[in-house]
């Protein structure tokens, strides 16, 4: 909060004065870096592995195929996931999920095997969102939700997401603690110089999706979208000093879908 | 402890006395104010025996013989000449300010110059020089005047914060008539927290810092505020396109007590009212400087200060607002025994605090913070001879800080607090003898830091030599050397390597050491005889323990235990800087020019080797000139350049959750572009019977370049480069008028 004020606040006053151009930077290359990208929920468990790209690359990366792809349940019973293409792995049958139990994906590539574990957390419930003027900025509404079933003191750790049209429009995560509202902001069309893609407009379909995560997925999608820059390591690579990037997802969710209508201005 | 004090009061009495030969004059030089008067010469008239005013304007002169003229010089003042008949103790020399010569575009720096001081890395500030600096939107700066002298750099455009000598701005202590400031500036740094008006001296101390000031890892700021003048009523107004101030001094009881006031405050939200979308928002800040000068006897003089700024910031109905400032009071008696010894006593209480909240639909959270002082501390000067003057110190610092409260819509709070101890003592001694080609200034400082917290309770203790040598090659030329090593307990942490009102300070305790540096520098002086040119060539050496950096993905929201978010680590720095500059004449002003390298060594980032700290600039060049264009205008410019600040850019991207994420390889491992801007300023200036007015007229950023503030990386897979940067800058051409009247 304190920094999303603070900026807000700041983008503001700078606004009323500032310029923006673009430039031209030199970036270094590097080596490509492994990226892991596990989910693993009732109705979705995959896995895709890419690498990084240079800067100047424009080009997104290929899905790459690796020596193994495993999910370990909380008894020890190994599934091995299938390649199917462009990096993603799936396995050939559904694996039983409990709430509670904690799960491994272990990677093998290029000699070194990734491990990383994740709890399944149990699913919460939530009103049916609607959207509100915050009165923040003329060009802001509020899509705003509560949860409806978290006791009051507990604590749980919410990944939000909002697709427009089918297309991840918004993605945050954020702690939950007992019954609480949750306002998110998103832009409409305005006379405000906006990102065009952010924009919503009548008669967009919205769908929203809050799915409970644990502590660690949580904290790595945290500090990624704080500083936009690099989480502490999720995996853990059985040799020292080697890079890899992305998480493993255990996850339960609850998803709303609604039509979006500009309501009038208070 | 009363009886070590009493002991050693009566101890350094008879010792001076004993050593005292004959004929010794000394006493404390004033301006009509009652404020004292730093850096005067003080000559013995007819010989080439003479003194120079310390920092409180206590001078202490050996003579020759009896009945002696002795003459008080200062640029600024005029010159006054005093026969003694006897040898005297205590007396007050008063001087009288030089309209005339204040209005000239003639500006020497008024005290000692780097040639006369035996200390090194030190820089005097005179108001009066200031005022002919260009500066943003008009208003004269301090902070950003001394931005412009060599081994300085400012963080930024707009930014109050500033760095020495490779260290960052928390390392840096800004103190108040001894009270300490933090985050000196106001709009987020476009002003600094100080009104020019209100100010006398500053002194900024980078290289060898005397042993009577502490806690600063970096440098020294100290400043001192105006007295009210104890004969007649002054008072000046100015109004500018942004804010207005005015100040107002004079007796309460003639020769006895004085009064000073001072307040300023902006309207930049006027400009905001008349677009709908704006208009509710609220941006502003004031401050207010004013102080009480008691002289009771011709042996003591008392000051009282207070001084509060405030900066309000909120987008409308206090749906989201913040504001934050300093307040800070003092207290202080100067009073003088015998002949060469003089007490001061201080009681000090200063703040900083932040508070912002946000009030929307069912959210309402609010963050706040507060660092406090409160201060007790005894300073003793002695001078046992007109060529040696010691000084000795305690002083008690009670801290109290909330480094932060977070209070969410759902009931949760979290809460960071602690509180320290510090005890501090020192001896200095500065000798220079009459014939002697060596000066020395050497002293000691001993610090005890307790955290007070239980489960943080630790106790620090540090000895700091401080050591300055100058060593004169000929009446010209001079060579000087020092050596400091200084600790800091209280820190700020900076978000994005620069300074804003959100900065959490943690202080050492369990878990977190103490800064400390240790710092060598050697210097060349030279200046022509009649002192028009002078140039200065320092080079340094500094090594900092416990600097402290973020961890990968952590920043300053990301948890309300900052142990948590950072790491601890090295330091080092090192660097030339080089001052050229006029002194007299119709043209004056200086070029400077620094090449410098600031490294950091923390294990955790960058795979624990050294790198490029974030404040590291290769090179900083400002030129200042002032031109006396006649007929009461005076035209001034200046010009800096600073190689591009040390930036942590992506080395890779990849696609996580359907979006584009970046992959930072090295820390700091690019530069930003270089920054560069032109200002200049026009003053007229027009004696009246009753008053004098002077118009001011400026454009900052003279040929609108365009300078880093923000960088900032887009994916654009349209493009060619794959990678869209871009560059936020803040101000473009501002031109600035003032009028100002002063009666």
């Amino acid at each position: 909060m304190k920094n999303f004020l603070y900026f807000s606040i700041l983008a503001w006053a700078t606004s009323l004065i500032s310029c923006t151009k673009e430039i031209e930077l030199d970036y270094h290359d590097i080596e490509p870096v492994p990226v892991i990208e596990g989910l693993l929920s009732a109705d979705r468990t995959e896995v895709r592995i890419t690498r990084t790209r240079n800067m100047d690359d424009s080009v997104k990366s290929a899905g790459i195929e690796v020596d193994r792809v495993e999910i370990i349940s909380a008894n020890g019973l190994a599934t091995t996931l299938n390649y199917q293409s462009d990096g993603f792995y799936r396995p050939a049958s559904a694996i039983t999920l409990n709430d509670g139990e904690t799960y491994t994906l272990r990677v093998t590539m290029d000699g070194v095997t990734y491990t990383g574990e994740s709890t399944l957390q149990p699913a919460i419930q939530i009103t049916e969102p609607e959207f509100l003027w915050a009165n923040l900025m003329d060009w802001m509404q509020v899509m705003e939700f509560e949860t409806i079933n978290v006791a009051d003191d507990a604590e749980v750790y919410g990944w939000i997401r909002i697709y427009r049209n089918r297309e991840l429009y918004f993605a945050d995560v954020g702690r939950i603690k007992g019954n609480s509202p949750i306002d998110i902001g998103l832009y409409y069309d305005s006379d405000m110089e906006l990102d065009e893609e952010m924009i919503l407009y009548n008669g967009d379909t919205l769908a929203l999706e809050v799915r409970t995560i644990d502590l660690d997925v949580y904290n790595y999608l945290a500090e990624y979208n704080s500083t936009k820059m690099n989480p502490e390591q999720f995996f853990t690579p059985s040799v020292e000093g080697k890079v890899c990037l992305g998480y493993f997802a255990a996850y339960s969710s609850v998803s709303h879908e609604i039509i979006y209508r500009k309501t009038p201005h208070e | 402890m009363k009886k070590f004090f009493a002991l050693l009061i009566i101890f350094l009495t008879t010792t001076c006395g004993g050593e005292v030969s004959a004929n010794v004059i000394s006493g404390t030089i004033t301006d009509r104010r009652g404020g004292t008067i730093p850096f005067v010469s003080v000559a013995e008239k007819g010989t080439t025996n003479g003194t120079i005013s310390d920092a409180d304007g206590r001078f202490n002169i050996a003579v020759r013989r009896l009945p002696v003229t002795l003459s008080f010089n200062c640029v600024g003042f005029n010159t006054v000449e005093r026969t003694l008949a006897n040898e005297e103790d205590g007396i007050t020399v008063q001087m009288a300010e030089d309209a005339e010569q204040l209005d000239e575009v003639q500006v020497v720096a008024r005290g000692r110059s780097r040639a006369d001081n035996v200390i090194i890395g030190v820089e005097n500030i005179q108001m009066a020089e200031m005022a002919k600096v260009p500066a943003l939107m008009g208003e004269r700066d301090v902070i950003k005047s001394i931005q412009l002298l060599p081994g300085i750099k400012s963080e930024g455009d707009g930014s109050c914060g500033f760095q020495v000598r490779g260290g960052t701005a928390v390392q840096n202590l800004v103190l108040l008539d001894n009270a300490t400031i933090y985050n000196a500036g106001h709009l987020m740094g476009v002003f600094s927290t100080f009104n020019d008006d209100a100010l006398t001296n500053a002194s900024l101390y980078k290289g060898a810092i005397p042993a009577q000031f502490g806690d600063a890892a970096s440098s020294v700021f100290d400043i001192k505020t105006r007295s009210g003048d104890m004969q007649e009523y002054y008072g000046n107004v100015s109004i500018g396109l942004l804010s207005s101030k005015f100040a107002i001094d004079g007796p309460i009881v003639k020769d006895k007590a004085s009064f000073f006031l001072a307040a300023r405050r902006t309207y930049f939200e006027i400009f905001l009212k008349p677009t709908k979308k704006y208009r509710d928002k609220v941006m502003n800040f004031y401050d207010i400087n004013t102080k009480v000068t008691l002289r009771p006897s011709q042996r003591g003089i008392m000051n009282v200060m207070f001084f509060r700024g405030r900066d309000n910031m909120d987008m409308g109905n206090h749906i989201a607002e913040m504001h934050w400032g300093n307040t800070a009071a003092t207290a202080d008696y100067l009073h003088s025994i015998g002949q060469c010894l003089t007490l001061k006593t201080s009681l000090i209480y200063s703040q900083y605090d932040f508070i912002e909240s946000m009030d929307v639909l069912k959210v309402k959270e609010s963050f706040d913070s507060y660092l406090r002082h409160h201060t007790v501390r005894e300073d003793v000067t002695i001078t046992p001879s007109a060529n040696q003057k010691i000084a000795i110190g305690l002083q008690y610092d009670h801290i109290n800080l909330k480094s932060g409260e977070m209070k969410m819509s759902n009931g949760l709070v979290e809460r960071e607090m602690r509180r320290g101890d510090e005890l501090s003592f020192w001896v200095a001694d500065e000798w220079s003898p009459a014939d002697g080609d060596v000066e020395l200034s050497a002293g000691v400082r001993g610090v005890i830091f307790k955290a007070l917290d239980n489960d943080r309770r630790k106790q620090f203790t540090s000895v700091e030599p401080r050591f300055s040598l100058k060593w004169r090659l000929n009446d010209d030329q001079s060579l000087k050397a020092g050596y400091c090593r200084s600790s800091q307990h209280v820190q700020t942490i900076l978000d994005n390597g620069l300074s804003s009102p959100i900065g959490r300070a943690v202080m050492a305790g369990k878990g977190i050491s103490p800064m400390q540096s240790d710092q060598v520098s050697l210097g060349y002086v030279a200046e022509t005889s009649d002192k028009k040119y002078e140039f200065s060539a320092e080079t340094y050496y500094k090594k900092i323990a416990n600097v402290y950096d973020y961890k990968d993905g952590k920043h300053l929201g990301a948890d309300i235990a900052l142990e948590t978010l950072i790491l601890n680590g090295r330091g080092r720095s090192y660097g030339v800087e080089m001052l050229a500059k006029r002194n007299m004449g119709r043209l004056t002003g200086w070029v400077s020019y620094t090449l410098s390298w600031v490294e950091n060594k923390v294990k955790g980032i960058n795979g624990g080797r050294w790198y490029t700290a974030p404040n590291d600039r290769r090179h900083d060049i400002s030129i200042v000139a002032m031109y006396d264009l006649g007929n009461d205008w005076d035209l001034s410019a200046t010009w800096v350049f600073t190689s591009g600040q040390a930036l942590t850019a992506p080395s890779a991207k990849y696609e996580l959750d359907e979006w584009t994420h970046y992959y930072y390889a090295e820390r700091n491992g690019y530069r930003a572009p270089a920054y560069h801007r032109m200002d200049i300023g026009l003053n007229n200036t027009k004696e009246r019977t009753h008053y004098t007015r002077i118009w001011s007229f400026g454009i900052y950023n003279l040929y609108n370049h365009y300078n880093p503030y923000i960088i900032t990386f887009e994916n654009d897979d349209e493009k060619v480069t794959g990678t869209r940067t871009e560059q936020v800058s803040l101000f473009g051409i501002i031109p600035s008028a003032s009028l100002t009247v002063k009666f």
